[in-house]
């Protein structure tokens, strides 16, 4: 039997503290079991400025249990997989304490957005990218971010768009985009020096 | 009265309410009763939820807490109380019941509780005797009444609806049946000590009176104010130099002589602040005081707290080295050692759903008092738990394989009660062999083959959650896929009632990385001669 009381009071908490840790939760469908958690990427990551969907379910057994926790939107990190968004970190499997809430897991989550895991790695392609050529990882991370994380923000193909339209051939632009995580300024800087 | 912060201050750290029938651990962190009995693991590791020091026995409550929470915040309290009683109800199992009167005079001989008594203490309370008793009749069956028909409902299936359960929650104390006390003292001298605490009632504040006194706060030993309060596995409170660590390295309890086991006592810190705040001047002259007794008398602490056995599960996967089998989510009514290992004595006439089980060394001190509402008594049977032998424990979960009567999750709790081998057999069974009654006889390879993608989830991995976690457990629990290293396990059916089991091991360095010893493993795997129905080979 799911501790309802308890979880009310942790999502109260979450609420009166969302500015300040950059975490927040809402119910989906009124429903207490099932969540969407959303994590600012930390400052000084290549995850900077992009909001993190995560989809969270509650066992019946929480807090005894861990919540499930999923990326929704695509992150490239090592210990995210970048197919399903599924998690490797120890708090949210065996290293769970009923002491944990839903708010220190997800600051958990952010927490693993500026130090990644590549030893214990849930993807191992980004796990390899990440040891190997660090550059291209922080890259392919910002584009990502770029890509699937800013709400507001130009879409990347929006953004390919208006280089396009700029006289830039596709595929430079494309090219330029990615090399500088998708921000459309470095990109066109870029396109015209060199 | 400083509701607000008291309230804040002794919040569970698990249901985030007010601590209800708190127990401290020896790490000195403070859960409700039933929080900690839901933390527990019951399987093999049991981890403070704060500090995760691994421990083995589920602490007494803490009555004097109890008491002075009941004082500090007295409504939060109640409310708390009545909330909890309507779970227990529904859930039909109840925490225990707590004798009315405060410990701390109990088990103290008369003269000394009246001189440690503060005399205005002494007076107010005398003089608060005569009028009190009639007075206090009022607010008193006001409040009993709320929760005498809470405790009438929530007793409704049991024959003998115990008188203080009432009392439980108002700590009233007048005209109540004696009650077996808790703790172990109330063994054969219970009833010597019960007398005492009646002629004592007088001493007992009123809780009409809702200031907490430094009575309430007193030490059980010393009688002063609790200077770094420790709570020991009985429940009983004492300041930390109190608490004296014998010649043998054992920690008794100074009150009821009980067997502290595992860790030196760590403060209660909560407690600790809460005495430094509603009583600061009291609490610095104690701090001088025992400044000064230590100064003459260096205290006889262990600098590092001796750890309990806990890893005994966690290191040692191989069954062989425990002291004796693991009853798994039994608890020892006596000591709160949870799992029991060793010999299990369960109680034949306990009608409480949540039964009155021992360790055998409750068992042969006698111990009546369960960690629950249990109404044990000397006069019930008790009789010892064997678990089914290992042989006949596989050979159950093959037929039940055979006959398709089990489901994933059935497996899953097969696996925690049986032993290695058969664990792998789970494994096997759920990787490789979908079903062993219809697997060909004689050859591993042609087994290999039967795979049964409905039991074999690695076959189909994202068709079912629950399969998946099922296997993920065991393989972590018994090390069969442990990061880059990947163990194959097959078998071999000759027959209808031999069955071999190989591993192989690839990885690395082809090594069982968890087991320190893998020709241990090995050869107890052999040897083990309960095992009569598999042999498992393993090959690295």
């Amino acid at each position: 039997m799911l501790d309802v009381s308890r979880v009310q009071k942790e999502l109260v908490e979450i609420e009166r503290d969302k500015k300040l840790s950059g975490v927040s939760v809402e119910i989906s469908e009124g429903d207490l079991t099932r969540m969407r958690g959303t994590i600012n990427g930390p400052g000084g990551t290549p995850y900077e400025g992009g909001i993190f969907i995560v989809d969270i379910q509650l066992p019946s057994a929480y807090p005894f249990e861990p919540p499930k926790m999923q990326f929704v939107t695509k992150v490239w990190h090592p210990n995210v997989s970048s197919q399903n968004g599924a998690i490797c970190l120890d708090i949210l499997k065996d290293q769970w304490s009923p002491a944990l809430t839903l708010k220190t897991a997800l600051l958990s989550l952010q927490a693993l957005l500026s130090t990644p895991e590549p030893d214990d790695p849930q993807d191992a392609v980004v796990a390899q990218q990440y040891l190997r050529d660090y550059a291209t990882f922080v890259g392919t991370a910002r584009y990502w971010t770029e890509t699937f994380a800013k709400r507001g923000s130009l879409g990347i193909q929006e953004k390919l768009a208006k280089l396009v339209e700029m006289g830039f051939s596709e595929d430079a632009a494309k090219v330029a985009l990615e090399s500088c995580g998708g921000d459309e300024n470095a990109a066109l800087e870029k396109l015209c020096s060199g | 009265m400083e509701t607000h912060d008291d309230a804040e201050q002794f919040q569970c750290i698990i249901c985030l309410e007010l601590v209800y029938k708190p127990i401290v651990h020896a790490c000195g962190h403070l859960f409700c009763f039933w929080c900690v009995h839901r933390a527990m693991d019951g399987a093999y590791k049991n981890l403070c939820p704060l500090c995760r020091r691994p421990y083995m026995h589920f602490p007494r409550i803490c009555e004097q807490l109890h008491f002075v929470l009941l004082k500090a915040v007295h409504d939060k309290y109640l409310t708390r109380a009545k909330e909890v009683q309507e779970e227990e109800a529904q859930g039909g199992i109840f925490s225990p019941e707590i004798n009315p009167q405060p410990p701390r005079i109990r088990n103290m001989p008369l003269d000394i509780a009246m001189e440690d008594t503060p005399p205005e203490n002494t007076s107010e309370e005398a003089s608060s005797i005569a009028t009190e008793t009639v007075s206090s009749s009022n607010p008193c069956s006001e409040r009993g009444s709320v929760c005498l028909s809470n405790s009438a409902s929530s007793n409704s299936d049991d024959p003998n609806p115990n008188p203080s359960k009432e009392a439980d929650v108002m700590g009233s104390f007048k005209g109540k049946a004696p009650m077996p006390d808790e703790g172990e003292e109330t063994l054969p001298g219970g009833q010597e000590l019960l007398g005492k605490t009646e002629n004592l009632d007088i001493l007992l504040p009123d809780l009409t009176d809702l200031t907490v006194t430094t009575l309430d706060l007193a030490c059980l030993h010393c009688g002063n104010l609790l200077y770094r309060p420790v709570v020991l596995n009985c429940g009983h409170m004492f300041c930390e130099h109190c608490v004296v660590v014998g010649d043998d390295e054992s920690v008794s309890c100074p009150s009821c002589k009980a067997e502290h086991p595992g860790m030196f006592p760590q403060v209660c810190l909560e407690l600790h602040h809460y005495i430094d705040r509603i009583f600061p001047l009291e609490y610095a002259q104690r701090s001088l005081q025992v400044a000064a007794e230590e100064r003459d008398r260096p205290p006889n602490r262990p600098q590092l707290p001796p750890s309990e056995p806990q890893d005994l599960f966690l290191k040692s996967r191989i069954r062989k080295s425990l002291p004796g089998p693991v009853h798994r989510a039994v608890g020892c009514d006596g000591c709160g050692m949870m799992p029991i290992v060793g010999k299990r004595f369960q109680c034949q006439d306990c009608p409480e759903a949540i039964g009155f089980d021992l360790c055998q060394k409750c068992h042969e001190t006698g111990c009546v008092v369960g960690r629950f509402n249990q109404r044990h008594t000397p006069e019930h049977r008790m009789v010892e738990v064997r678990l089914p032998s290992r042989g006949s424990m596989g050979r159950q979960f093959l037929d039940a394989m055979a006959n398709r009567s089990l489901n994933i999750m059935d497996l899953r709790v097969i696996a925690e009660d049986c032993n290695e081998s058969e664990a792998l057999q789970v494994l096997l069974m759920q990787h490789r062999i979908g079903n062993l009654g219809e697997s060909p006889q004689g050859n591993g390879a042609s087994t290999l083959e039967t795979s049964d993608p409905q039991v074999a989830p690695s076959a189909d991995g994202a068709a079912d959650g629950v399969v998946e976690d099922g296997v993920r457990e065991i393989a972590e629990d018994y090390v069969l896929q442990d990061g880059d290293d990947h163990h194959e396990v097959y078998v071999l059916q000759d027959g209808d009632d031999h069955h071999e089991a190989f591993m192989h091991s690839h990885g690395e360095d082809g090594e069982f990385d968890d087991h320190d010893d893998e020709e241990e493993f090995e050869a107890f795997s052999r040897d083990d001669e309960d095992i009569d129905f598999f042999r498992v080979v393993f090959h690295s």
